[in-house]
């Protein structure tokens, strides 16, 4: 393919990210973004054509990132060689708009299976990087490419893995300094990475003196957000102390850049040298911080496409020929880049294998790729089983570790998704673009508000549903009950009120109200950047929130929900296991899961006003207007399937019984759920 | 199905399915051993190997004082006599009058035993030191196995001495006693082999594997499903073993309970004979074995499913029974139970009748020989009847409400179902009322009874029916169990499905040969058009040449013409005079 493209652009200038330059035809020179230090251009830096071979879409993200040091050019071609089948053709947005006027012609193309090919014509030379960040975005559904504050400047060679898929970074060069912007600064936080064996000049002071690690948490408190522990912060050291030499090249710029070490610099091979064991890098302390670590790119590597009940067997994680590879039955599935950044292409090929055996023997790529490797594997759900975690790969951090070597039963389907479920939570806040950059200083923005819409009827379950609300954690909640034709100083309702924990809006509503008219003053009552619809009778587990909100941050829809997989039959006293395909896109989720953005909610105008149905109304509505409905895993939520006699208008049993992937006898929730020993209430 | 126990301490170990890797029996030799065991010999004609057998059972490794022999002399010219080297307690006794055969001696020899567990013994075996033992131990950890030995065949001619068979069992020297013969009981050895051990056989497999030679029952098991059928001269260890099946026994293969078999058995010698004979008999008693069960119209002793139907309006049981009747599994019994005893034949207003329906669903089917009309005592309960010593049931029980009528192969399926998991039990959910749900259950009547063996006082059934089989729920929609048509009886015969789809086929035909015809047609004129254009084109063709050649010929006149004026020019330069 590359071949191809290049005989079609012979005299183009040729960037390569997650393409090894090794795998060019000789004599033609390319640029590799993921090794090559790159000066940001000349202003008059001017080609005719500019080629960007990206190996995925998820590589393709950092050339996002670095978009700011392409020239101009009026030709602009962007190939992607392994694309996973999921995606959909990369059509980039010309936005804003007046900054592709000179776009003459635009193609999107798939000459091959699992390539595809945006190739960009121009009147006049326009900035290549242009062309390069819309195709990212298209890739990662058009969603607004934000990571929170700060705005980083990076520098240094493989930096851009710290900013995944951020146009908005700013490239600087390695010794600094942070090239301003109209009117402010260039960044409020540099990072730079930092190899050994460079020219050597004297050494700026660090922020913190490296050295006795207590002193290093007293003096370096931050506020932690939510549930999450203190992280402490390492910015002051340099790269050159870790490699255990003398900083390499100094930091002209007045801001103080948090500095990592490359890959190279944490190799086994330096770090086994003479004198290797006494660097601070040996030290499976400093080794075992998160942050040590670039992030996950979550957008693209995520539980999206988990497959609940997996054709293959287990594979084992194991490295080869340098790299590390997954092996099935002596055969290679797919080998990871050098770096250890897991790529959407990799995890696709791993979706039908039950689980990863991970071998630590011929772990030769030194500790900071494994880690990096097993995070993003975690975060995208892959099962992962070891014997036990080295001491050199702490910097999974203690819940990884405790995951990845407890020894759940994965030949079972559920007992796996648990795993995998509790695997990508741990993974996606300690690893996440935007919890690495909180690790590094930045300032976390305020968790969201969700206001939990609850509407009954039913006076003896409010107390039932209030408590399902008050055992949510790791998010912050309110509750907007709304009391359909039932006084709130009901002898049921006014203890149960009484015992909820947190704010809570009581809102009465006439017997005679529709219900969907209901549910829309509840919203109007809601000062949350959410809405939940919560159901009075369904249990919830403990996370349900919080995964609604994790799964909103990978999956950029605007309404984030689950299926009921699990439904507790009352009239037989049965549960079930349906088989039902979730963390995908999707046109259906259940109606007590609804998550949805509160602006979107405004935008489609809330509920129909009826008294049925509301819920797929409201789900077509959002569809046909263009938004996005996504379904994440059904284990943190049982629907209840009362008697008929209580609900006469609701599914025949039989509906419930097609389809079964296991059933059990007595009300039996998920580990998950964590109602372990509860009975029915 | 099941994730884990729900009750931790149950008394009687639970065996889900065949899967008895949850019992772990002693290393031989470390047992504590307690259970009394009675070795039954049935013999007729066989005092040389007899007295081998008896050498070898008088030097066992289980203890002699649990142990007793009951030798049956099944009629032997002449009769048998005990020799001299024979275990302590042992009796011979002849087989009980009025019948003869190894099943007839067999029984004769049960209904002597005393001990707790009985082990059927042939005399024609040489049962290894261990034998009894390692078949006892597992008697030890539940009283519903069934252990049988495992044999290796001898085909020697000479025949060592009592004395020397004791010598070397007591030494252990076994193995050297016989030359080992080539052939094995391949067949059984292979079941066993491919399915764990038999852990993981379904029941309708494992059962096979019950051939006599060696085998040790619990005594309280095998009278309580009336003992042998003594009707049987040759298959009645196939029979037994079904209907241990049916008594929720699971069958336990122990390779160390080993024994020499003197001579190649009738099975190895002449197979094809022997099925030939075998095979009326086990058909007509083991509805397991479809294969034996081809031939359509047919009905058996033992019906393959065993429908029960509670009277009640006569049209909806109507319905029900007679779809059940038209199923395509043949070999079904239907059951309606109900009151019949109160009907009686008094005066009475014909039509109005207070029992009207219950005397139509009487007349309608009482001389139909599928049906039973049975007293509203016979609908199954929750236990198991009792003492039923010889009512072999069938393998299967389907309980279903009148009114709801299953398609065709809808049994068919729902057994297929249940064959493919070995599973216990599925409960179609009909409808639901008010009142709950409205079930038709298909139950495996062995897991039933391994449910009632295993159960403790208190738990409900179906969770422990769930536990040893399965117990699953489905939908009655799927399964085509579905309400009766508003009108039943139908006014019109309905159209079988061969003669619906002949219809169907025809109409399609019709329409195929029409389309045929039609696209002929075009064909034709479509080459009569291709014809004409072809004719049009040769025409044109023919008209081009001659306007080509006429070309031709102008283009070289008008040549001539300018080299004659040449010509005639050149020649007044040169000669200007001429």
């Amino acid at each position: 393919m590359i071949r191809e493209l290049l005989a079609d652009l012979p005299k183009a200038r040729v960037f390569l990210v997650g393409v090894g330059a090794e795998t060019l035809p000789g004599g033609v020179g390319g640029v590799d973004l993921d090794r090559d230090l790159l000066e940001p251009p000349p202003a008059t830096a001017k080609v005719h054509e500019v080629l960007v071979i990206a190996g995925t879409p998820a590589d393709l993200r950092r050339a996002s990132t670095l978009h700011k040091l392409l020239p101009e050019a009026r030709r602009v071609v962007v190939a992607v060689l392994d694309t996973p089948a999921a995606h959909p053709a990369p059509v980039p947005t010309p936005t804003p708009a007046h900054r592709w006027r000179s776009l003459t012609d635009l193609r999107v193309h798939r000459p091959k299976d699992r390539v595809w090919v945006v190739d960009a014509r121009f009147s006049a030379s326009t900035p290549a990087g242009r062309t390069v960040a819309a195709t990212a975005r298209a890739f990662a559904g058009h969603r607004l490419d934000v990571i929170a504050a700060p705005a980083a400047a990076i520098a240094g060679v493989g930096s851009a893995d710290w900013r995944p898929g951020d146009p908005n970074a700013t490239p600087a060069e390695v010794g600094g300094p942070v090239p301003d912007r109209i009117g402010a600064p260039g960044s409020d936080v540099v990072l730079r990475t930092l190899g050994a064996g460079e020219p050597t000049s004297p050494t700026p002071a660090p922020a913190d003196p490296p050295g006795d690690r207590k002193s290093v948490e007293s003096t370096a408190p931050r506020a932690s957000t939510g549930d999450r522990k203190p992280v402490e912060r390492t910015g002051g050291r340099t790269a050159a102390e870790w490699a255990g030499e003398e900083a390499s090249v100094a930091w002209t710029g007045e801001e103080t850049p948090v500095e990592r070490p490359t890959l190279r610099a944490a190799s086994w091979e330096r770090l086994g040298r003479p004198g290797g064991a006494g660097l601070p890098l040996a030290d499976p302390d400093v080794l075992g911080e998160p942050s040590m670590v670039p992030p996950v790119d979550e957008r693209l590597v995520n539980p999206q496409g988990f497959v609940t009940t997996p054709s293959r067997g287990m594979a084992s994680l194991e490295e080869r020929e340098g790299r590390w590879s997954v092996v099935l039955d002596g055969r290679l599935v797919t080998a990871f880049a050098e770096s250890g950044g897991v790529t959407d292409a990799d995890v696709s090929r791993l979706r039908q294998i039950r689980g990863l055996t991970v071998d630590w023997r011929h772990a030769h790529s030194g500790p900071l790729a494994a880690v990096r490797l097993l995070a993003g594997l975690a975060a995208a759900g892959i099962p992962l089983v070891a014997e036990s975690v080295p001491r050199w790969a702490g910097a999974l951090g203690a819940e990884l570790i405790t995951l990845v070597t407890t020894d759940p039963d994965i030949s079972n389907d559920l007992r796996r998704e648990e795993h995998s479920v509790r695997l990508r939570r741990a993974a996606l806040r300690t690893h996440g673009v935007a919890a690495r950059w909180e690790q590094l200083g930045a300032p976390a923005p305020a968790p969201p508000l969700t206001s939990v819409l609850l509407a009954t009827r039913r006076t003896d379950m409010v107390g039932f549903a209030l408590d399902q609300i008050a055992r949510q954690r790791g998010a912050r909640a309110e509750v907007v009950l709304a009391l359909h034709g039932v006084p709130r100083g009901h002898p049921d309702v006014a203890p149960a009120i009484a015992a909820f924990d947190g704010p809570l809006t009581v809102y009465e509503a006439g017997h005679d109200e529709i219900f969907g008219q209901v549910l829309n003053n509840a919203a109007a009552r809601a000062s949350g950047s959410f809405l939940l619809k919560m159901d009075d009778d369904d249990w919830y587990g403990p996370d349900f929130l919080s995964d609604l909100l994790l799964a909103h941050s990978y999956s950029g829809a605007q309404v984030v929900g689950t299926v009921p997989e699990f439904v507790y039959l009352s009239s037989i006293d049965v549960t079930v296991h349906r088989s039902q395909i979730t963390e995908q896109i999707t046109s259906f989720v259940a109606g007590g899961t609804i998550l949805v953005e509160r602006s979107a909610f405004q935008a489609v105008g809330g509920f129909r006003p009826l008294r049925r149905s509301v819920d797929t109304q409201f789900q077509e509505a959002m569809q046909a207007a263009g938004g996005q409905i996504y379904r994440t895993h059904g284990l943190g939520y049982i629907l209840r399937r009362g008697p008929a006699a209580n609900h006469t208008w609701q599914e025949p049993i039989g509906t419930f019984l097609r389809r079964n992937r296991d059933q059990w006898r007595g009300f039996r929730p998920s580990a998950l759920m964590e109602l372990d020993g509860s009975d029915l209430p | 199905m099941t994730l884990d126990r729900r009750a931790g301490h149950t008394s009687v170990p639970r065996i889900r399915r065949q899967d008895f890797g949850v019992l772990t029996p002693p290393r031989l030799g470390d047992g504590e051993p307690t259970l009394t065991v009675t070795v039954v010999i049935p013999a007729h004609d066989r005092q040389e190997t007899l007295d081998l057998t008896l050498a070898a059972l008088s030097a066992q490794s289980y203890p002699a004082d649990l142990t007793d022999i009951v030798v049956v002399d099944d009629g032997s010219t002449p009769p048998l006599r005990l020799p001299e080297l024979v275990p302590p307690r042992t009796r011979l006794i002849p087989a009980r009058p009025g019948g003869w055969g190894r099943a007839w001696a067999v029984q004769t020899g049960l209904d002597a035993a005393t001990g707790d567990v009985v082990l059927v013994l042939d005399a024609d075996m040489v049962p290894h030191r261990e034998h009894v033992e390692a078949q006892l131990r597992w008697h030890h950890l539940a009283p519903y196995l069934v252990v049988l030995g495992w044999i290796d065949f001898t085909p020697a001619e000479r025949l060592p001495t009592p004395e020397q068979v004791r010598a070397s069992v007591r030494a252990g020297t076994e193995e050297s006693l016989f030359p080992l013969s080539p052939h094995r009981h391949d067949w059984a050895e292979q079941i066993i082999h491919e399915h764990d051990g038999l852990r993981t056989a379904p029941s309708s497999l494992a059962t096979r594997i019950h051939v006599g030679a060696t085998a040790s029952y619990p005594a309280a098991l095998l009278r309580s499903i009336g003992g042998l059928d003594t009707s049987l001269v040759l298959a009645e260890d196939t029979e037994l073993g079904y209907r241990l099946t049916q008594a929720g026994a699971v069958f336990v293969p122990d390779p160390e309970a080993r024994a020499w078999h003197l001579g190649l058995p009738t099975a190895m010698r002449d197979f094809a004979t022997l099925k030939r004979h075998n095979d009326p008999y086990v058909a007509d008693r083991v509805p397991y074995r479809r294969h034996l069960r081809t031939d359509p119209g047919r009905q058996w002793l033992v019906p393959y499913v065993d429908a029960y139907v509670p009277a009640g309006a006569y049209e909806d049981v109507r319905a029900t029974v007679d779809a059940l009747l038209a199923s395509s599994l043949p070999d079904i019994r239907v059951t309606i139970t109900g009151p019949w005893a109160s009907l009686g034949s008094g005066r009475r207003s014909p039509l109005r009748d207070a029992d009207l329906d219950l005397r139509l669903v009487h007349a309608t089917f009482e001389h139909d020989p599928r049906v039973r009309l049975a007293g509203e005592s016979a609908w199954p309960g929750a236990e198991p009847a009792a003492g039923a010593a010889l009512d072999v049931m069938p393998p299967f029980r389907l309980l279903i409400p009148p009114g709801w009528v299953p398609a065709r192969d809808s049994v068919e399926r729902l057994v297929g179902h249940l064959e493919a998991h070995d599973s216990g039990a599925v409960c179609l959910a009909l409808d639901e009322t008010g009142e709950g749900v409205l079930v038709a259950r298909l139950e495996r009547v062995s897991a039933l009874a391994r449910a009632a063996l295993v159960a403790e006082p208190g738990e409900r059934l179906d969770d422990v029916l769930d536990e040893v089989f399965g117990l699953e729920w489905l939908d009655g929609a799927s399964w085509d169990v579905t309400r009766r048509p508003l009108v039943y009886p139908p006014r019109r015969r309905p159209v079988p499905e061969a003669e619906r789809l002949a219809v169907r086929r025809e109409k399609e035909l019709a329409q195929l040969r029409d389309r045929t015809a039609a696209l002929r047609a075009e064909l034709a004129r479509l080459r009569k058009e291709v014809g004409k254009r072809e004719r049009d084109a040769a025409r044109w063709r023919d008209k081009a040449e001659t306007w080509r050649r006429e070309a031709v010929r102008l283009s070289r006149t008008q040549d001539r013409t300018v080299l004659r004026k040449a010509v005639r020019r050149i020649r007044s330069l040169a000669f200007p005079d001429a």
